[in-house]
């Protein structure tokens, strides 16, 4: 095992710490977004009964949560796209170099990245319950 | 690593010693700021509490034994629930998980102690001087009784009296403690970890506190923010929580359970932690670390996604509802991950089946039951029939006493020696899981059916037809098996107390580095701080070539040094590679005198002696001022300290390397956080009002805040300019954009501050009133409170304007982070309090 | 080995235990049917029949996973084959598999299971709109469109969904009746709109379920589902202009004792001259199932004690304690009992 402290220098030269930044927080910050806007939306508009008027046979409200629910499914996968990115970029490093933590942190942000936009994505099936009605 | 290694001249080690001491007797009492004995009075204080308020539930299942019983009456029954509730939750459960926490984290991650120390001292006796207020209320008979959750209008002064005053001011002086507590764990976890200590090599309960950590800084600042507007319209008559002046009864509960369902988490993310580090010693290894990671994060984020789940019946729209319904289903997600871990951890290990052990596996069936009723409460229509029945009373005990209780009781019995420097009973500790486990599921394990079958939540007794007395019975047989579990515990730790301290360093065969030390745990932790060569520090038993000869350098020049000083090593938030040697206070009055000044400003609107107020607020504010003024004597002591210089590294750091750099995130996140929840209140009651401004009231004016803000904007500006002229060395730039700030933010102040004595109404009139008197008001302290930065910036350059290397650099960086956010949260409070009138 | 007995026990006792309260729960809850008075598990409407059926599936769904995860954790700690073993699968794809994937789907599939239960609750259509306040501690109930008004009982007709209009007159009370819906909070600040249907006729139990202070305990009512024909009977009876002056002595002077103590500063009477509204109306009191909002059963005795003491009965209810002769509380106890 080589030295501790080169390997770590050699894997910030490889990826810098607000693309790793991204690639860990990207998605639960895009599941955060989606939260508070589906919630926001939804509450203001069904309180006091606005964006009722109907598309296609579905309120604007249903559409504005569906477009929210794309936008931030879209933002959990560029930034898991990014978080392979990092991981393909520490790769080529030597071996040892994958036990860094900016190599812990990338692949962490792969599973993140999934995991939350799986959520946000289960957090959307609601929408289809209610595309007429509150 | 105890005795002084070759070279070392015993009196350089004594005076080492004697550094880290704290004094003895009553000025050690008031003055301590090491971590150890501090820790350990949140921890037998909250445990006090603990005891305290489990004799109150024993009292309630009397109480609720038979039916329509007149043991204890209504009032003292709600009392004693209302109090059960609020000290378990907040005098107990988070205080208790901080203290082990502070305790731990230190040896856990390689520190010597915390990055603020004299913080840890505040936090302690703010939090002491809450709970006492909070418990002085049995003292005056007129213990709170509107329930921990404390719903509006209940809890107003309509249909409450002072007992609400003492539940709201000692809850507030303990979320004060809490949020300390709290940035304390974060900055500590992130900043002082060992050499080599990367990310990816910290323990899991470090791991967890560093989640719930943050956590605390969003979810108690909302209560705090809560807690104020409920004792504004208790105190001075406001209106936010009065629906017949415009107020909301349903913002009370927003903005608690904003707090409130994260609140959970933060209990249970640090037991969750403990039960990794049980599991990891005894099967020898930890599978999936990387997915408990994440299961931490999706926790920390997603528990903010739920607390309308406690509101379904409240009539909001479905649809807003099940977003919160699908949130709550994810979030057991993350409990599944974990329990999938720990249970693969496990899998044909064959560990030894200790104390600790036996309660993390009891926590395991307890916990998984709980979570599975979680997620049924979390279903919108089954929670319609459940909710506010002794099904979720059955529900939240099975999650909190077996979710956190029990990882508790395991930490205990698990690092006990580190505490006390004795090992617990392995007999009593048997008796007392088995009491309690047992005891534990016939107390609660009725209520699901209970629920079921009728009985709501809080009632004083119930009537016989509804054919549940066979039910409570058994209950409360169960809750008397359940104490005397926590008495053999009693028993065990008070007999342990009377043999000699001769515990093993490291009687489990623990990974962590907690387990190379003392125990209990040395005043000054490592006399030579370790470095870490992997994920099990103490597993690894070769590769010594491993270590970053920064890493060997300081740890050789940090050996027993630097003696006449504290010191602890500063590492890199990602990589853990040395930074810095970072300078630790000694013992100090400080803290102790600014918990007392809150203390007195409590107690001052307590008792309605409002002159108590400004004395209060004075003493807080001249301590505070005197904490963070930088002491002459030790910036020279350091400059001239020859230990950075054998170790390599400098005393001073700037930017984000600074533990003051994150200690000021933390603040603006607090301050932030405060105004978020002041903008969330505004535009929650301005959802429900027909007309706005309420009552025909006029609209805000524009022109003159307008001219105010631009010229905070434009004190901003100045500002910007004299860093600029700091970095450049120009004398001119900097003195003239450093004045410049000042007069146009004391501009601002006057304006802003007359214009609110123009208007024709009071705070009193309606909610909306009440919302522009709050939010104007708070901008104002934040812009005086900002002048007083400025003024210190200003005062110090005066000294040290040629320091560019260090503390000035450091001290113009967190000036201009905090006049930046003065001046973007005076904006934003513009653009809420002035313009949106006309837009929506 | 003494480990591994400790477990085996640990087991026995832990399993044991379980199978005895799974068999327990599901036998007490669907055996002792018609003893339960104010049981969500003995639905008497539609709304109630979704959610228990909700509830079974997810008991039973739920049920076998925490068994599946007990014997899990069970086989880790007691599997003994191989040096160095791994879970199946591997560690991280155990937890992928078992912490990820399972609950995913089983979730995923609650959501839905909720989502069109939820769909089945909609508010229906009706002809038949209640109000009720709720007050600390009792209920006030209005029927708009049939100007009666009266406390602590709701006479429905069975088998026609019935719109309730609720709110609060002073803090957060909760509308809950387990037999005929789930709950819906009542508060001061708006009205919110609900609904019950009872399938069968027959009376049916409610309590408030937020805690609304001292009294909380006892703010019960009841819901009396009649027959289509006997309810239209009970409106008309209630329309019929009331308290006719009262045909003997002992009445007239009840109703005097009444106004000499002052009841009607909180209490109305239709058809008198008592018109307070702190109180329950009393029009139609000696037909009522219960006094003090369920605290006790409507008989001349317990009447007669609450006049008396409703302090000691119900402490921190608002009606006062009044000092009533023996022969005056006979009386207004008489006068009081007519009023059906």
């Amino acid at each position: 095992m080589r030295n501790h402290e080169i390997l770590e220098a050699k894997a910030a030269g490889a990826v810098g710490r607000l693309a790793l930044g991204v690639a860990l927080l990207g998605a639960p910050l895009a599941w955060t977004i989606h939260f508070l806007l589906s919630w926001g939306i939804a509450e203001w508009s069904g309180l006091s009964g606005t964006l009722t008027n109907t598309i296609l046979g579905v309120t604007s409200r249903a559409w504005l949560l569906i477009g929210v629910s794309i936008v931030a499914v879209a933002i959990g996968l560029a930034s898991t796209f990014i978080a392979h990115w990092c991981v393909r970029r520490l790769k080529p490093l030597e071996a040892d170099a994958t036990g860094t933590a900016a190599w812990f942190v990338a692949r962490t942000g792969v599973v993140n990245g999934y995991l939350f936009t799986f959520v946000v994505a289960v957090e959307s099936l609601p929408i289809f319950y209610y595309l007429r009605d509150a | 690593m105890t005795s002084p290694p070759g070279g070392h001249d015993s009196q350089k080690v004594s005076q080492f010693e004697r550094t880290w001491s704290s004094p003895s007797g009553i000025a050690g009492l008031l003055s301590a700021v090491n971590y150890q004995p501090l820790a350990k009075r949140y921890m037998v204080i909250s445990f006090a509490f603990m005891i305290l308020s489990g004799i109150m539930a024993l009292l309630i299942r009397v109480q609720l034994a038979v039916s329509e019983n007149d043991f204890l009456g209504p009032e003292v029954y709600n009392q004693l629930f209302t109090m059960h509730g609020s000290v378990m939750l907040y005098v107990f459960a988070v205080p208790f998980l901080e203290g082990l926490s502070l305790y731990l984290i230190p040896p856990m991650i390689g520190s010597r102690d915390v990055a603020f120390p004299r913080l840890t001292a505040f936090s302690f006796w703010t939090y002491f001087f809450g709970s006492l207020v909070f418990i002085s209320s049995f003292a005056f008979g007129t213990a709170p009784d509107a329930g921990w959750f404390a719903y509006t209008p209940l809890s107003t002064a309509r249909y409450s009296g002072i007992s609400l005053d003492f539940w709201v001011l000692g809850l507030g002086l303990i979320e004060i403690g809490g949020i300390a507590a709290g940035a304390e764990i974060v900055v500590t976890v992130l900043k002082l970890r060992a050499p080599g200590m990367a990310l990816d090599r910290m323990p899991i309960f470090a791991w967890a506190v560093l989640a719930a950590g943050i956590m605390i800084l969003f979810a108690f600042t909302t209560l705090l923010t809560a807690t104020l507007l409920l004792e504004l319209d208790r105190s001075i008559n406001t209106r936010f929580f009065d629906a017949e002046r415009g107020g909301s009864s349903l913002l009370w509960q927003h903005l608690f359970w904003f707090f409130g369902h994260p609140e959970v988490y933060i209990i249970f993310l640090p037991a969750a932690g403990i039960v990794s580090m049980v599991v990891g010693t005894f099967a020898r290894r930890i599978v999936a670390y990387r997915l408990i990671v994440v299961a931490i994060v999706l926790m920390a984020f997603v528990s903010f996604g739920l607390w309308v789940h406690h509101m379904y019946t409240t009539g909001l729209p479905e649809l807003s509802m099940y977003f919160f319904a699908a949130a709550s289903l994810m979030v057991s997600i993350a409990s599944g991950m974990q329990v999938f871990a720990w249970i693969g951890s496990l899998w044909g290990r064959r560990p030894q089946l200790t104390t600790p052990l036996l309660y993390v596996l009891g926590f395991l069936f307890i916990f998984v039951l709980g979570g599975m009723t979680g997620v049924m409460v979390a279903l919108v229509p089954f929670d319609l029939q459940v909710h506010d029945t002794y099904f979720v009373v059955a529900h939240f005990h099975y999650v909190l006493i077996g979710g956190a209780v029990f990882p508790i009781m395991a930490g205990l019995y698990y690092w006990m020696p580190k505490f006390t420097g004795r090992m617990l009973s392995r007999r009593l500790g048997t008796w007392s899981f088995w009491l309690s486990f047992i005891g534990f599921n016939l107390t609660f394990f009725p209520m699901h059916v209970m629920g079921f079958f009728g009985l709501p939540r809080r009632v004083y007794t119930y009537p016989k037809e509804l054919g549940l007395d066979e039910y409570n019975l058994i209950s409360t047989a169960g809750a008397f098996i359940l104490a005397g579990g926590f008495g053999a515990f009693a028993i065990d730790f008070l007999l342990s107390l009377r043999r000699p301290a001769d515990a093993p360093n490291d009687p489990w065969g623990g990974d962590t580095l907690e387990w190379s030390i003392g125990s209990p745990t040395p005043s000054y932790t490592f006399d030579t701080p370790p470095i870490v060569r992997g994920r099990h520090p103490l597993w690894i038993t070769d590769a010594k070539a491993a270590d970053g000869e920064a890493s060997v350098r300081a740890q050789a020049a940090l050996t027993f040094a630097p003696s006449n000083w504290r010191a602890t090593l500063s590492t890199d938030v990602l990589t853990g590679e040395p930074q810095a040697i970072q300078f630790l206070p000694g013992p100090s009055y400080l803290p102790f005198i600014a918990a007392v000044g809150l203390l007195v400003a409590s107690i001052g609107i307590l008792l309605k002696a409002y002159l108590l107020l400004p004395v209060g607020v004075v003493i807080t504010a001249g301590a505070l001022l005197r904490w963070l003024w930088p002491s002459e004597k030790v910036i020279r002591m350091l400059r001239e300290s020859p230990v950075p210089g054998e170790a390599g590294l400098p005393v001073f750091l700037t930017g984000y390397r600074s533990t003051g750099w994150w200690g000021l995130l933390c603040l603006i996140t607090v301050l932030g956080t405060f105004f978020a929840a002041l903008f969330y209140a505004y535009f929650y009651i301005r959802l429900f009002s027909e007309q706005w401004p309420q009552d025909g009231l006029p609209r805000p004016d524009l022109l003159w805040p307008g001219f105010a803000i631009l010229l905070l904007i434009a004190s901003g500006g100045a500002f910007w300019a004299s860093s600029k002229g700091h970095r450049d060395a120009h004398r001119g730039l900097f003195y003239g954009g450093l004045i410049g700030a000042v007069l146009l933010a004391v501009l601002f102040l006057g304006l802003h501050g007359f214009g609110l004595t123009q208007p024709t109404f009071g705070p009193q009139t309606n909610a909306y009133a009440s919302l522009y008197y709050v939010i104007g008001g708070s901008l104002g302290l934040l812009v005086a409170t900002g002048l007083v930065v400025l003024a210190a910036a200003l005062v110090r350059s005066r000294r040290d304007f040629e320091d560019r290397g260090g503390f000035m650099t450091l001290q113009m960086q967190l000036t201009s982070y905090f006049w930046n956010f003065v001046v973007i949260t005076g904006v934003v409070t513009f653009a809420v309090v002035n313009l949106s009138p006309y837009v929506i | 080995m003494a480990w591994l007995s400790a477990i085996g026990a640990c087991d026995c006792v832990g399993r044991r235990r379980t199978l005895v309260w799974l068999c327990a729960l599901v036998v007490s809850i669907s055996g002792c049917q018609g003893e339960r008075i104010q049981s969500a598990l003995h639905p008497a409407s539609p709304a109630s029949g979704a959610i228990a059926w909700l509830w079974w599936l997810i008991f039973g769904v739920t049920s076998a996973v925490f068994v599946f995860v007990m014997i899990l954790a069970l086989v880790a700690m007691l599997r003994r084959r191989g040096p160095d073993p791994d879970p199946p699968l591997g560690g991280t794809l155990f937890v992928v598999a078992g912490g990820i994937v399972m609950p995913s789907i089983i979730l995923v599939g609650f959501l839905v299971a909720s989502l069109n239960t939820s769909k089945t609750l909609q508010q229906p259509e009706s002809d038949l709109t209640i109000e009720v306040v709720g007050h600390q501690y009792w209920w006030e109930v209005r029927y708009p469109d049939q100007a009666i008004v009266t406390a602590n009982e709701l006479h429905i007709p069975a088998g026609r969904p019935v719109r309730l209009e609720l709110r609060s007159a002073d803090v957060i009370h909760n509308f809950w009746v387990p037999q005929l819906h789930g709950k819906k909070d009542m508060l001061p600040e708006r009205t919110n709109e609900f609904w019950i249907t009872a399938d069968q006729p027959g009376v049916y139990r409610g309590q408030c379920a937020e805690y609304c202070g001292l009294q909380h305990a006892w703010m019960a009512f009841y819901v009396v589902a009649l027959s289509p024909d006997e309810f239209d009977e009970w409106v008309a009876e209630r329309r019929k202009p009331t308290a006719e002056p009262p045909a003997d002595s002992v009445l007239a002077q009840g109703r005097d004792v009444f106004f000499q103590h002052k009841c009607h500063t909180c209490h109305a009477i239709r058809g008198t001259a008592a018109e307070g509204v702190i109180g329950p109306d009393l029009t139609h009191l000696g037909s009522r199932l219960s006094i003090g909002a369920g605290v006790l059963p409507n008989t001349p005795g317990d009447l007669a004690g609450w006049i008396v003491n409703p302090q000691a009965i119900k402490p921190g209810n608002r009606m006062p304690r009044i000092y009533v002769e023996p022969n005056d509380l006979h009386a207004l106890r008489a006068y009081l009992e007519t009023l059906k």
